[in-house]
């Protein structure tokens, strides 16, 4: 008998992830929901190594776990008026977002099941963890490459929306 | 044997997840991170399509045969990334200059435009 | 035996054999720095304990285990405990990538391979590293906020504003090396030196100098070690820890200094690699081993000699200084690869930069020369007057005022 290591590698960081999901959304601190936030980047990050895809892993990483959710503990601890016991409430609608939100669930699992172009995917196992090579170089070709198909000027706009956010966020973070 | 769609409704779950509390919570801070579940989601989901699509191709993943633009999943994933990046720092910065001025973030309270 | 099996088994063996060698180190780094430094100041040092005082980090161990482990009542408990480990883990996990050797040192077969000395092989290592480092803040603001005091949280805050400005630098000094090598594996990169023929501080001797600069920030060494400030801060967020949570901090900041030596030394020397001497066994190990202490050593030295800069200062010699610099030596990078030029355009370059930075320094420390004095005012705006033991009095003349003639009763 032989463990099958991806497939058993990836239950585990799916229930990580969707338990921890499932922790931001209902602790009722925010500094641990903040916490929890943490381990669902780092598992987004683990799903990602398992698709081969090692670059967005780690740029999951550097940027979601290393700079916003830094971000969203600083605003955090500025933002603590009181050492109320509940700083993370839910609003007096939470079963109407909670019936949308099952009935939207149920919906997607639906289609992904049933729709054509899934039973044609599902059929064919995914190559998880492909120690064969990576996919940096040709994701690099095609992000940069000034001469083959590429997503140079799409990139250059993003980093214009980088600035944009850059000099937006210093303004309305001024104090007057 | 995990399939694409084993990461499909992944994907999906944690969407909801995400949705939902971005629907049902008070805390501002709370919904930005409910949103970055719901990208996460999406990226996920995009980053398993690339990852389908370049094994549907029926070529190796080392060599280069493959076809670049096959990997355009993730090239998506990495705009996500960057845009979420950029949202969350104004959106960061909006909820502080909120709080400085109404001394709350709490959604419910934050009601001066509602009537 | 089946490879798969092999390949784990040499892992955890070989994570092992790291961790328990980082830890060691870490112990024998405190008593070289407290040796080294006792020598700039004319000290001996610690040398009571065992020859040379080689039992000391023993001694150390056993007092900090011994050592209450207070837990300040207003703190948050879950977090205060865990923060520490965070640190460690953190610091413990980014040495996996670094090579101290050649991957195939045992030959080029799978089961030899998976016995490479290294943990792991990653075809993305200098981004693993960067992006661990950017998660060693998590140790440190938390522990700060969770222990429930200002002076913490004020450490805390300032460390998180700190290693997040210093990254940007840090990628961008680095990514002058990645262009030249063409790869991101560590391995990668010691091999296209070999290739090329050159170490590539000889190509980016301005990316080192930012580089090193930009390391020694992100890792909390003087001259920036001012989350720590001890004597603005109390201790910034290490005020409220004690015992073997305070040693693990410490423990993470050496262990965070050996990464930051270790990536100079593969990045900028060349990693296990001299000369074509490294087919001998052994031999490779030897070469990284003294890149990292002649590194390590610079670290220390600097610490002895360098003031710690004020807040301000870090704060625009990272944004204002480091980071236009390391985007400028990208851009002449770029076109120095691009175009397919010799390397060595890309060295003078630098030099040129180096040496103009050299000239302006010089220039504005003299022209700041005369009135290095401070003035009465300057003095009374710098030093409120809770701090200030002399009284300055206006009236008086300059010459008189600035002599410490009278302490103030409060």
């Amino acid at each position: 008998m032989t463990i099958d290591v991806p497939a058993v590698a990836f239950w585990v960081i799916a229930i990580i992830l969707v338990g921890s999901a499932l922790a931001v959304v209902v602790m009722p601190k925010i500094v641990h929901a903040a916490l929890f936030l943490v381990a669902v980047f780092g598992a987004a990050a683990g799903i990602y190594v398992l698709l081969n895809a090692e670059f967005i892993a780690i740029v999951q990483v550097l940027i979601y776990a290393g700079a916003v959710t830094i971000l969203i503990l600083f605003a955090i601890m500025l933002t603590q008026n009181s050492m109320s016991r509940v700083s993370n409430p839910f609003s007096g609608q939470w079963w109407l977002a909670g019936l949308i939100c099952v009935l939207l669930a149920a919906g997607i699992i639906f289609a992904v099941n049933s729709s054509p172009m899934a039973a044609g995917a599902a059929s064919d196992a995914l190559p998880l963890a492909n120690a064969a090579g990576g996919t940096v170089v040709k994701l690099g070709q095609l992000l940069y490459s000034p001469f083959a198909y590429s997503y140079v000027l799409p990139f250059e706009i993003a980093s214009v929306v980088l600035l944009v956010a850059i000099v937006g966020a210093i303004m309305i973070g001024r104090e007057e | 044997m995990i399939t694409l769609n084993h990461f499909l409704v992944l994907g999906a779950v944690l969407f909801v997840i995400g949705l939902f509390g971005a629907l049902s919570k008070r805390n501002a801070v709370a919904i930005l991170m409910s949103i970055e579940i719901m990208l996460n989601a999406v990226n996920v989901t995009l980053v398993a399509f690339a990852s389908a699509i370049l094994n549907h191709g029926g070529k190796a993943l080392n060599g280069a045969t493959v076809d670049s633009s096959r990997l355009t999943g993730q090239i998506f994933a990495v705009f996500i990334i960057t845009v979420a990046a950029a949202e969350a720092s104004v959106a960061l910065a909006m909820i502080i200059a909120i709080y400085r001025r109404r001394n709350t973030i709490d959604v419910g309270e934050i009601n001066l435009m509602r009537w | 035996m089946d490879a798969t099996l092999v390949a784990i088994i040499a892992a955890v063996v070989k994570s092992a054999i790291v961790i328990a060698a980082l830890l060691t180190i870490f112990a024998y780094m405190t008593l070289i720095e407290r040796r080294v430094l006792a020598r700039f100041q004319r000290r001996v040092g610690p040398n009571r304990a065992g020859p040379f005082g080689l039992l000391q980090p023993l001694a150390d161990g056993m007092k900090m285990a011994f050592k209450e482990q207070i837990i300040p009542t207003r703190a948050r408990r879950l977090v205060f405990v865990i923060a520490p480990s965070i640190s460690v883990f953190v610091a413990l996990a980014a040495f996996a990538v670094v090579p101290l050797g050649s991957p195939t040192a045992w030959g080029s077969s799978p089961t030899a391979r998976a016995w490479a000395p290294l943990v792991a092989d990653v075809n993305v290592g200098i981004l693993y590293i960067l992006a661990l480092s950017s998660l060693a803040v998590y140790g440190i603001v938390l522990g700060g906020w969770s222990s429930g005091n200002h002076y913490s949280l004020l450490g805390a805050l300032r460390s998180a504003a700190q290693m997040v400005s210093y990254e940007v630098s840090i990628g961008l000094a680095i990514a002058g090396v990645l262009m030249f090598a063409g790869t991101l594996s560590m391995v990668g990169i010691v091999q296209a030196q070999v290739q090329q023929g050159i170490w590539f501080i000889l190509a980016q001797p301005l990316g080192f100098i930012l580089y090193f600069i930009a390391a020694t920030a992100e890792v909390n060494r003087a001259p920036f070690d001012l989350p720590e400030a001890e004597q603005e801060l109390v201790a910034g967020y290490l005020t409220e820890f004690s015992g073997l949570r305070w040693s693990l901090y410490q423990m993470s900041e050496y262990i965070n200094m050996i990464t930051a030596a270790s990536v100079a030394a593969t990045l900028f020397f060349g990693g296990w690699t001299l000369g074509g001497l490294d087919g001998i066994p052994g031999i490779p190990f030897v070469w990284y081993t003294i890149k990292v202490a002649v590194v390590l050593f610079v670290f220390i030295w600097m610490r002895a000699t360098l003031p710690r800069i004020r807040y301000d200062q870090l704060m625009r010699l990272g944004w204002q200084l480091l980071l236009p610099l390391a985007v400028l030596n990208l851009v002449v990078t770029a076109a120095v690869v691009a175009f397919d030029v010799p390397w060595w355009i890309s060295t003078i370059f630098s030099l040129i930069v180096l040496a103009i930075g050299g000239i302006v320094y010089y220039v504005r420390r003299r022209r700041v020369e005369p009135s290095a004095q401070p003035s009465d005012e300057a003095l009374r705006l710098a030093l409120p007057t809770s701090v200030r033991l002399v009284r300055i009095d206006s009236s008086a003349s300059a010459a008189t005022a600035r002599q410490p003639a009278e302490v103030s009763p409060n």
